[in-house]
């Protein structure tokens, strides 16, 4: 940590909260800023503001910034944009029991299309799919290669009339672009042919009126892709469809593909693989699940180089679900702790690296043995690490097929497992298969 | 997101024969060694015989030199008190014995155009002959895709990056292989390919090993196993029965409870009550 930036961002809070005719001692301004800065994870700027709120003071709006079209974002500006919101997406994270909302959506205007994405923006509220909109005072980032509308609590966002015209294609981009599901990135509007692997209707209540929609998995030999149709195509499991403009938008860092009115989507009848085929987990490698920020039932083949605290016997909060520390759950104190399973650990396939995650189910086959036997070894040997140390031996160094979805975060992928198989076939026999082939 | 460095599969022969590092631009600046082949290494995971163990420093703050040899080469490991648990892991390792290595490159220049390559690992394992094996032969694939990938590099009149990943090449890849060919030219691809030959010859000569060790393990197993059949009673077997009639038979008690224990892990037989009353399924096709 860089001790004169600290000092910097303190003085500054310091002399806001004086200018409010508060005076609060330094170290202790300087404690606060360092909770949020270390313990929160928030930004340098994030944790000025939320100290200066502790102490009742709303930062000053900042200034207005230059209007752009949509077709000029550039990376680090502050800008003002308007135009229509194609889409909007509301998600709810918690960390460490704090909750965050963030709206993520598309906006377009008579240039082009951009993706948005807003942290603590409480203006996004009221907001809902096709309403004119002006953004003020947001930033341009950029995500996977794509600019992108960073919005942040300080932006302002009204509803406005706007004085051009939405055009009927999207705009400068032209006609979606013919891909696998593989290049299904966020914010790219694509056409695709894909089998429905599986679909569910689910009733959502959105403000207040209840609507269906219908959510399942598309695949192609490249990769499988969670969709959400927002109206009715009579999409049932095993059917082939072809596409022309549907959105990519970003769930949880990973792509997601929205059906909508206004698109095409036609049930057709094609040499493809068939579901078996395709209900398989996606071979990928490391770098490809890097690329595209996450992956949906992937099939990675790689070896455990790090078996991570927190994996082995837990004990979670029978309320909460939380894992216990020494017994307590800190919501709800002292509790009789459930015993589970699980392995947190590192996988790298040589070409990159991914944490992974797995649930009792497939810790509890690595290990073969239950919950139940686990508990009884901890016992007998009054040490809770012994199941640890037994899946350290198990998995270290070795070599897995790994199935399971990737997530991301700005920090890091995790996949969580579904299925993890000790590597079959002997070494001798590749070592045989690959002197053939490579004629060594 | 913060993409963490991969582990490189490389043979020693490889590493040792680098001779271009590159710092990168980024805070922390982490070093790359770059081979001829175009990996691009700040990270590894290597697996080979641990031969030499040296402490220079104290016993509470161990500061280790050891080194690890695979089918091709030495890798050179060093430790410092910054992480005391690896060096103290090395001591306590066994020479010989198969170790795996989750470690950081590490170069030191004591004058032009020398360049010493170290390995500082984050972690060592102890792992069994068929771990090492499949190491070998997965480096071997690694390595492959290395060769292909400069091959194709060195058939393009000016490659680029960008060239390499449009035919497939993955971007950490395409960078370490340009960033090898200015360096190094072309690389001897024939050499390696010798290589990669020796290595996979080496793991098959293996098999000879491998029935010899099993058909040992076979003997044993089948006279516990006929050991168990003899004192069984409805699949119910008394320990004090079975070590009665082990000791009559001249077996080695060590031995057979070895034996158990693997047959306990393999779940062909259950412990019923711990140290009193054995269990089997006698329906289970071993036993019949």
């Amino acid at each position: 940590m860089d001790e004169e930036k600290v000092a910097l961002h303190v003085e500054r809070i310091r002399r806001a909260l004086e200018k409010n005719g508060k005076h609060v001692d330094e170290s202790e301004i300087r404690k606060a800023y360092l909770n949020y800065l270390i313990t929160f994870g928030l930004g340098e700027r994030r944790s000025e503001a939320k100290v200066l709120e502790d102490y009742g003071i709303t930062p000053e709006p900042t200034p207005t910034s230059h209007e752009v079209k949509l077709n000029g974002l550039v990376p680090d500006e502050r800008i003002k944009v308007r135009g229509r919101v194609i889409s909007i997406n509301r998600a709810v994270s918690s960390r460490d029991g704090v909750e965050n909302t963030r709206y993520y959506g598309i906006l377009k205007d008579d240039t082009g299309t951009a993706p948005f994405n807003a942290w603590e923006n409480e203006g996004l509220e009221e907001i809902q799919k096709g309403d004119d909109i002006e953004i003020d005072g947001a930033y341009v980032g950029e995500w996977n290669g794509e600019a992108q509308i960073r919005i942040t609590k300080y932006s302002t966002i009204r509803k406005v009339e706007l004085d051009f015209e939405i055009p009927d294609s999207v705009g400068s981009r032209g006609p979606a672009e013919e891909v696998k599901l593989v290049s299904a990135l966020p914010g790219r509007r694509i056409a695709f042919t894909a089998r429905v692997l599986s679909v569910e209707e689910r009733k959502i209540n959105a403000r207040g009126e209840e609507k269906t929609i219908y959510s399942g998995i598309l695949a192609d030999e490249s990769a499988k892709v969670p969709f959400t149709a927002w109206k009715d195509f009579n999409l049932i499991p095993g059917d082939l469809i072809k596409v022309s403009g549907a959105y990519v938008r970003a769930w949880r860092n990973t792509p997601q593909i929205n059906l909508d009115d206004g698109m095409d989507v036609e049930k057709i009848d094609a040499d493809f693989p068939d579901m078996d085929e395709l209900d398989r987990g996606t071979p990928m490698r490391i770098w490809q699940v890097e690329e595209r920020g996450g992956a949906n039932d992937a099939l990675i083949r790689a070896t455990i180089i790090q078996v991570k605290p927190g994996s082995g016997l837990i004990f979670r909060c029978p309320i909460c679900r939380w894992v216990l520390q020494d017994g307590v759950c800190k919501k709800h104190g002292k509790v009789d702790g459930v015993p589970d399973l699980r392995i947190k650990a590192v996988m790298d396939d040589g070409s990159g690296a991914l944490n992974l995650v797995a649930g009792k189910e497939v810790t509890a086959a690595i290990l073969e043995k239950s919950v139940e036997q686990c508990v009884k070894e901890a016992k007998d040997s009054m040490d809770r690490s012994v199941v640890f140390r037994q899946i350290e031996e198990l998995v270290l160094a070795k070599d897995f097929l790994i199935r399971g979805n990737v997530v991301s975060d700005e920090m890091s992928s995790t996949m969580i497992v579904t299925e993890m198989t000790p590597i079959e076939q002997s070494p001798v026999e590749i070592a045989e298969e690959l002197i053939e082939e490579w004629g060594v | 997101m913060i993409k963490r460095e991969p582990a490189w599969r490389v043979f020693a022969q490889e590493y040792r024969e680098s001779s271009l590092h590159v710092a990168s631009d980024e805070e922390h600046s982490p070093l790359y060694v770059i081979t001829p082949l175009g990996a691009r290494v700040n990270r590894v995971f290597i697996v080979g015989t641990l031969i030499d163990v040296t402490n220079y420093g104290t016993e509470d703050e161990p500061s280790v030199r050891a080194t690890l040899a695979d089918q091709t080469g030495h890798f050179y490991l060093t430790t410092g008190q910054y992480n005391p648990e690896v060096g103290f892991a090395l001591l306590r390792a066994e020479t010989p014995s198969f170790l795996a290595v989750i470690g950081k490159a590490h170069v030191y220049q004591p004058e032009d155009g020398v360049l010493k390559k170290y390995i500082r690992p984050e972690s060592v394992i102890q792992v069994d002959r068929e771990t090492r094996d499949r190491w070998l032969v997965e480096t071997s694939k690694a390595t492959w895709e290395r060769m292909e990938a400069m091959r194709e590099a060195m058939e393009m009149a000016e490659p680029s990056e960008k060239m390499l990943r449009d035919i497939g090449i993955y971007p950490r890849l395409a960078q370490g292989v340009i960033q090898a060919v200015k360096h190094y030219g072309e690389a001897n691809l024939n050499a390696y390919a010798e290589m990669l030959g020796d290595v996979l010859r080496y793991v098959i000569s293996q098999k000879d090993l491998e029935s010899m060790l099993e058909g040992d393990g076979e003997s044993l197993t089948e006279q516990v196993r006929q050991l168990i059949l003899s004192v069984e009673n409805n699949g119910d077997i008394l320990w004090a029965d079975l070590l009665s009639a082990a000791d009559k038979e001249g077996l080695d008690e060590e031995k057979v409870k070895d034996e158990i224990d693997r047959l306990l892990i393999e779940g062909k037989i259950f412990e019923r009550q711990i140290g009193v009353r054995l269990k089997i399924e006698k329906d289970d096709e071993f036993w019949s």
